[in-house]
């Protein structure tokens, strides 16, 4: 990774976007601005560059029904993203990290660890990212009944060898993995291959989503400890300044159409 | 019980992938590119918190009327990096800290960069375009 200088003249910058997402999430997490690596950890021995496995190597297409179910979700969103607290993400309101969502995809953040516990009946995955546990109970219990959704859905795991499969559904609608539905079920693979290395290998299936299944698979790579605290809310104003944004841009487009 | 310690592999850089179906926060919902700020004055505290440090800023004009500013920074492990230190901001340090007022009105800001009273200057996390401005 070359090493920038950011205060050089004509650096490249973090493209900010405008509206809901557009750019860069936060400008305070361009670590490539920086010269070092984001994951503080080592590259993937492997240096395998798809994620996606199986005999096409792409996500299977996407149903017409999703694309107007998601596109219809964006107009809502970019109409009313700033309505009131509960339309911002989970993320913002501190509820449910990035981080944390279900499937784990490779993602940019700080703190990023899990760590991985295994009991007799249970397995738990804290993540640092928000200091949460996830509960994988391994003693052959079924799904909870269906009314009952979970934001990282309800996960069941069973020992197959050396591997533990997680088994999850239950999920909301809040989550919507790449534009997928609450009916969402997942099922993952850990295998730890080395010393050093775990193999997290996870299909995903949603017939109101994607004409078939796919699978996933990420190295994970042993890190250093210690896991540091993580406290989401304490340094986070986001809510007051997205809202109060939202509020003074219609005060001023008010103000504006009264005169 | 065995204790396994891991972390996400690096080497695959994605974008943000399964974003909740919610708007995205993101700078520009926040603070104005367009409205670029720089404060001297004395530090009154500075919060090393997750997820975003605050530096409080105490700025007084020529009539002596004082007022308090915030720039939101980077998290603590992203400003060791960028060179602070813990002891780099005691209260009643004199700075200049340059940032993006925040959109609602309040005295806040989007910190870019720290300049010392020596004269050294440290990013907060904003690099500037040719004219110090960000790229649209």
């Amino acid at each position: 990774m070359h090493r920038k200088d950011p205060t050089a003249p004509g650096a490249r910058v973090a493209n900010f976007g405008e509206g809901g997402g557009g750019g860069r999430v936060n400008v305070q997490y361009e670590h490539d601005l920086f010269g070092y690596d984001v994951f503080k950890s080592n590259y993937v021995a492997t240096k395998r560059t798809s994620l996606i496995v199986g005999p096409e190597g792409t996500i299977p297409p996407m149903l017409p029904e999703a694309r107007q179910r998601n596109a219809a979700r964006a107009a809502y969103n970019r109409a009313h993203g700033t309505d009131r607290v509960q339309n911002l993400n989970l993320e913002t309101r501190c509820i449910l990290s990035n981080r944390q969502l279900v499937p784990v995809f490779p993602i940019e953040d700080s703190n990023t660890h899990f760590q991985i516990v295994q009991g007799k009946r249970y397995v738990a995955i804290y993540q640092e990212l928000n200091h949460d546990v996830r509960v994988i109970p391994t003693d052959g219990r079924p799904h909870l009944e269906k009314e009952l959704r979970q934001y990282q859905g309800d996960s069941v795991g069973h020992w197959e060898g050396n591997t533990l499969v997680v088994d999850t559904t239950n999920f909301t609608d809040q989550t919507a993995f790449r534009g997928s539905t609450e009916n969402l079920h997942l099922v993952e693979r850990y295998t730890r291959v080395s010393d050093d290395m775990l193999i997290y290998r996870f299909t995903v299936e949603d017939p109101h989503t994607w004409a078939k299944p796919w699978t996933v698979e990420v190295p994970w790579m042993k890190a250093e400890g210690p896991l540091y605290e993580y406290a989401c809310t304490e340094g986070n104003e986001s809510i007051g300044l997205i809202l109060g944004a939202a509020r003074a841009k219609e005060a001023a487009e008010a103000a504006k159409t009264a005169k | 019980m065995k204790k396994i310690v891991l972390v996400m592999a690096g080497g695959i850089a994605l974008l943000l992938a399964g974003a909740p179906v919610w708007a995205h926060h993101g700078f520009a919902e926040e603070f104005d590119a367009d409205k670029p700020v720089k404060i001297r004055g004395a530090v009154v505290k500075w919060e090393l918190i997750n997820p975003h440090s605050w530096l409080t800023i105490d700025a007084k004009d020529e009539n002596g009327k004082v007022t308090t500013w915030r720039f939101e920074g980077p998290p603590p492990n992203t400003l060791f990096r960028l060179g602070f230190t813990k002891e780099s901001l005691p209260p009643g340090t004199e700075v200049i800290v340059e940032g993006y007022a925040a959109k609602d009105g309040s005295n806040r800001a989007s910190g870019r960069n720290v300049t010392f009273p020596d004269g050294r200057k440290l990013l907060l996390g904003l690099s500037g375009g040719a004219d110090g401005r960000p790229d649209k």
